[in-house]
């Protein structure tokens, strides 16, 4: 394990940056239209069980990583393959942030670039960043994150000439069918994929914050995803949400006058560096773990190589990657981000209690 | 005929590059067998399907296996 303390702030930041990540360019609660601030709420409710989760595991295996804890509850051999698992879910994890960026940027900010190179040149700092270290990432967050909510804030405040309150009514119109299905999507994608943080949790410097860090920061998420979600709709409505491919770049560009989209390319960059950097250096820690490697480093450039590979194979366009997350992303999710960490919280708590015993 | 995407080669030419380079600091670190292999093993396939797609003959990706599964398990339809 690397020899670095991160403070809790960082740790906050970094959470924040992480979950927001590529929801910032996909509107959170889509799929159930006018309903989506319910999925929201649900969602978020459900995120703070999971976060919560993922927190107690760190608590009771204080300064192990997800690797160290996995081979520990599960034995060397089984814990191993539970572990290459769960390297394969952080490389992916990445692999499909960075097709959503490349094809953001490709699709709004620069048509003639090709995708390849953009997410090339974005993978050459997600390197550089992860090579730095856990302490130099944190401290990255601390700098960049504020602008988050920031530049949303401004992007909100700008358009809120052109508007209507009630697009959001009537709650409930097409059942809570849909709003459980995007409940449930919202959940794995952000929430759950926090499960990364089982490698970054123990460089916390004060592990007593731990719960309220990790709490805040949910809570933080959830409430900009509202702010985010009803400042679309109630310059788009219900019916162009659901049309829209990146909803809060079209919101950005209605506003008259001004060009706003670059602050949404600012928030992509952050947001999604971010979010890259901390599954990249999750798969990179748990695979030199795994190997007995001396320097985590030597992994990060072919991790991250074969990352921006997949990102281009995995699937053939934007609406294809779309219709996958939105239909399979859940389901897979769920041994990694629900199934296991309740296993090994239980095997945890077991283990917590005979050692009780035997003193 | 094989249309190459030169955009393809030249991103897969500097991350090999890159690898090369990161591999002789590998050897002189006197990294494990196992280190070593994974290494290349993670190299190799980056490679492989880097060609592929440059060469625009795209296998079938992790994606479609995953929903594949999943539609014989009967979860998704």
């Amino acid at each position: 394990m690397e020899k670095a303390r991160i403070s809790g702030l960082q740790l906050f930041l970094l959470m924040t940056g992480f979950l927001l990540g590529s929801r910032l360019i996909i509107n959170p609660g889509t799929e159930a239209k006018a309903d989506g601030w319910l999925a929201i709420l649900i969602s978020g409710t459900g995120g703070l069980l999971l976060i919560t989760l993922y927190s107690l595991i760190v608590l009771l295996n204080p300064s192990r990583t997800l690797v160290e804890i996995l081979r520990d509850r599960f034995g060397n051999a089984i814990g191993s393959v539970v572990a290459v698992f769960y390297i394969w879910y952080f490389i992916h994890l990445a692999s499909l942030v960075f097709r959503d960026f490349g094809s953001f940027l490709v699709t709004t900010t620069y048509p003639r670039t090709p995708m390849e190179v953009i997410i090339a040149l974005f993978a050459l700092s997600i390197i550089y960043a992860a090579n730095s270290g856990i302490e130099v990432m944190g401290r990255i967050s601390e700098i960049l994150v504020p602008f988050i909510p920031f530049l949303s804030t401004i992007i909100g405040a700008s358009i809120v000439t052109t508007h209507d309150f009630t697009a959001f009514l009537p709650v409930l119109e097409n059942g809570i069918k849909p709003v459980i299905k995007e409940s449930l999507n919202l959940l794995t994608f952000p929430f759950g994929e926090a499960v990364v943080f089982l490698t970054i949790f123990p460089y916390l410097n004060n592990k007593r914050h731990l719960k309220k860090i990790t709490t805040l920061s949910t809570l933080l998420v959830t409430v900009l995803f509202l702010y985010i979600f009803f400042r679309n709709i109630i310059i788009l409505e219900s019916h162009f949400l659901e049309q829209a491919t990146f909803v809060p770049h079209l919101t950005s560009v209605l506003f008259p006058g001004i060009n706003l989209e670059p602050l949404f390319d600012v928030i992509m960059i952050i947001g999604g560096g971010i979010k890259i950097t901390c599954a990249i250096y999750a798969a990179v820690i748990s695979l030199s773990q795994l190997t007995g490697a001396k320097d985590y480093r030597i992994f990060t450039s072919c991790i991250v190589a074969f990352s921006v590979i997949l990102s281009l194979w995995i699937h053939e366009n934007i609406f294809e990657l779309f219709s996958w997350t939105g239909n399979v992303w859940a389901y897979y999710s769920i041994p990694f981000q629900v199934v296991i960490p309740f296993i090994l919280l239980l095997f945890s708590l077991f283990k917590k209690d005979k050692l009780q015993d035997e003193e | 005929m094989i249309i190459m995407n030169y955009n393809m080669l030249s991103v897969l030419l500097a991350f090999i590059i890159m690898e090369l380079y990161n591999l002789r600091r590998l050897i002189s670190n006197k990294e494990s067998i196992k280190v070593l292999i994974t290494y290349v093993v993670i190299t190799a396939s980056s490679l492989v399907i880097g060609l592929l797609l440059a060469a625009g003959r795209r296998p079938a990706s992790p994606a479609e296996w995953i929903q594949w599964i999943f539609k014989m398990i009967g979860v998704v339809k």
